[in-house]
């Protein structure tokens, strides 16, 4: 559908919605950083009804390559309310349309944060020391928060409930996915087999973004403004997403501050432990940072394989599957690591 | 027999041109598709003038750690990845495997990205 008759489109849902006269549109982009949904940041200013004047949104919507894996845009919109409820800084989830003759896709409307999620500003220069190491207690609280979210909930039954060890849960589905690619990956079903021998004992089961890491949270003027990016969320053990955002993949660089690149362990262990109560074994998060750096290179073979099918030609996806060796060579290497720490 | 420069040649001075004189010319949206392109150039140019080396390479490696394995099986990564899955190769082995992936893997990075290698293992 062409984007203009998608503006018009949104703007009336949101005019309907917010029980106004009118919804002129001031500003409508799509946003990038989207293979998986489309994006779009909306502004709108409305004339009458309870909330007038001007409201900036972002719209999610389904795209049509949407990883098996992932929640859809109904499912995501569920998983942020629940996690706004237990304290998480999260945009505010304001309406779900699940009519997709609207714009031709699911989507979601939620209000707009402030500041920018960008790895690269973030990291090079837009934060002085005090406030990184501030930003980096600040993860380590809001994950405790929103691991305070434990199966059942009443919200969230389409979220499947591991009824295993969640590690090892995690290893068979990443076995199944090495398996669906063509070419043979000795290291990868080595580490595979690591981490089916080393899965730590499960210390029970939490709501995890899954997909927590620099680049998917925002920040303005050095504070965080929000959480984004639910579309991973799982059940699963609470050390998974703190391994996610510690992980070498995703530090872009800057090797010497593990948290993301932003910061150190100790400052997010401490700033999740004041929330939970609970000291953070690191031991855990060493293992979960190895299932991470193994769930990317198997993320990094499926963009790979969407070049090599035919799907999608792109350069970018093609040099992605080249940097499998990078992946492997951090993976042997923190593997290494691991093992002489505990000789 | 072809006339030179060959096609390793031919990329690397296509490449010089690119990043030293179509790169600064470009608007900066467009710069990082161009230092994709050198990078693909850079792999392309590496595989040409090692990479039947680095295959050869590869297959003496697994096929002297299956014979010190005692393990019947071709010597190719697809029966190694296999005889892992499998896990049929014997515990007392285990250091020689890990020290057989290190190897090949610093082989691919020898192709894919030589930079990422630390100095003393390039």
């Amino acid at each position: 559908m062409q984007d203009d008759r998608i503006r018009r489109a949104l703007a009336e849902f949101v005019r309907r919605q917010a029980g106004a006269d009118t919804a002129s549109v001031l500003e409508f982009q799509r946003l990038t950083g989207g293979a998986i949904q489309n994006n779009f940041a909306l502004t709108l200013d409305l004339q009458g009804g309870p909330t007038p004047g001007r409201m900036e949104l972002v719209v999610r919507s389904d795209a049509p390559s949407r990883i098996a894996a992932s929640l859809d845009r109904a499912q995501e919109f569920q998983v942020l309310k629940v996690a706004r409820q237990a304290g998480v800084t999260v945009p505010r989830p304001l309406w779900l349309c699940e009519d997709a003759s609207l714009t031709g896709s699911v989507f979601c409307v939620m209000q707009r944060v402030a500041g920018s999620a960008s790895p690269r500003g973030l990291l090079r220069g837009a934060l002085d020391d005090a406030q990184a190491r501030a930003l980096t207690r600040q993860l380590g609280a809001q994950l405790a928060r929103l691991h305070t979210v434990r199966p059942p909930h009443p919200d969230l039954g389409f979220l499947p409930v591991p009824q295993d060890n969640p590690a090892r849960h995690r290893v068979d589905a990443y076995r199944r996915a090495l398996a669906r690619i063509p070419e043979p990956h000795p290291v990868l079903e080595w580490s595979l087999n690591w981490l089916r021998d080393h899965a730590p004992a499960p210390g029970g089961l939490a709501l995890c973004h899954g997909d927590f890491r620099t680049g998917n949270y925002m920040v303005c003027d050095g504070r965080l403004t929000a959480i984004l990016d639910w579309e991973f969320a799982a059940w699963s053990d609470p050390c998974e997403d703190l391994g996610w955002l510690c992980a070498k993949s995703w530090r872009f660089g800057v090797n010497d501050k593990p948290v993301g690149g932003l910061g150190h362990k100790a400052d997010l262990f401490e700033g999740y432990s004041r929330v939970s109560g609970r000291d953070v074994d690191p031991g855990a998060v060493l293992y979960w940072e190895v299932m991470a750096m193994t769930r990317w290179a198997l993320i990094a073979l499926q963009q790979a394989q969407r070049h090599l099918s035919g799907e999608q030609s792109s350069l970018e996806l093609a040099l992605t599957g080249r940097m499998l060796p990078e992946m492997e060579f951090d993976l042997l290497a923190q593997i290494h690591d691991m093992e002489n720490r505990h000789d | 027999m072809i006339d030179p420069p060959d096609g390793a040649g031919l990329l690397d001075v296509a490449r010089r041109i690119l990043l030293d004189e179509l790169l600064p010319l470009l608007p900066s949206d467009k710069t990082y598709d161009a230092r994709m392109i050198a990078r693909a150039m850079a792999i392309a140019e590496r595989e040409l003038r090692q990479g039947d080396a680095a295959a050869k390479d590869a297959t003496g490696l697994i096929a002297a750690f299956l014979r010190q394995a005692g393990i019947q099986a071709e010597p190719t990564e697809e029966a190694l990845a296999e005889l892992i899955r499998q896990e049929t190769i014997p515990p007392r082995d285990s250091h020689a495997l890990r020290q057989l992936l290190a190897a090949l893997t610093r082989a691919k990075l020898a192709l894919s990205n030589p930079g990422y290698l630390p100095p003393h293992t390039g």
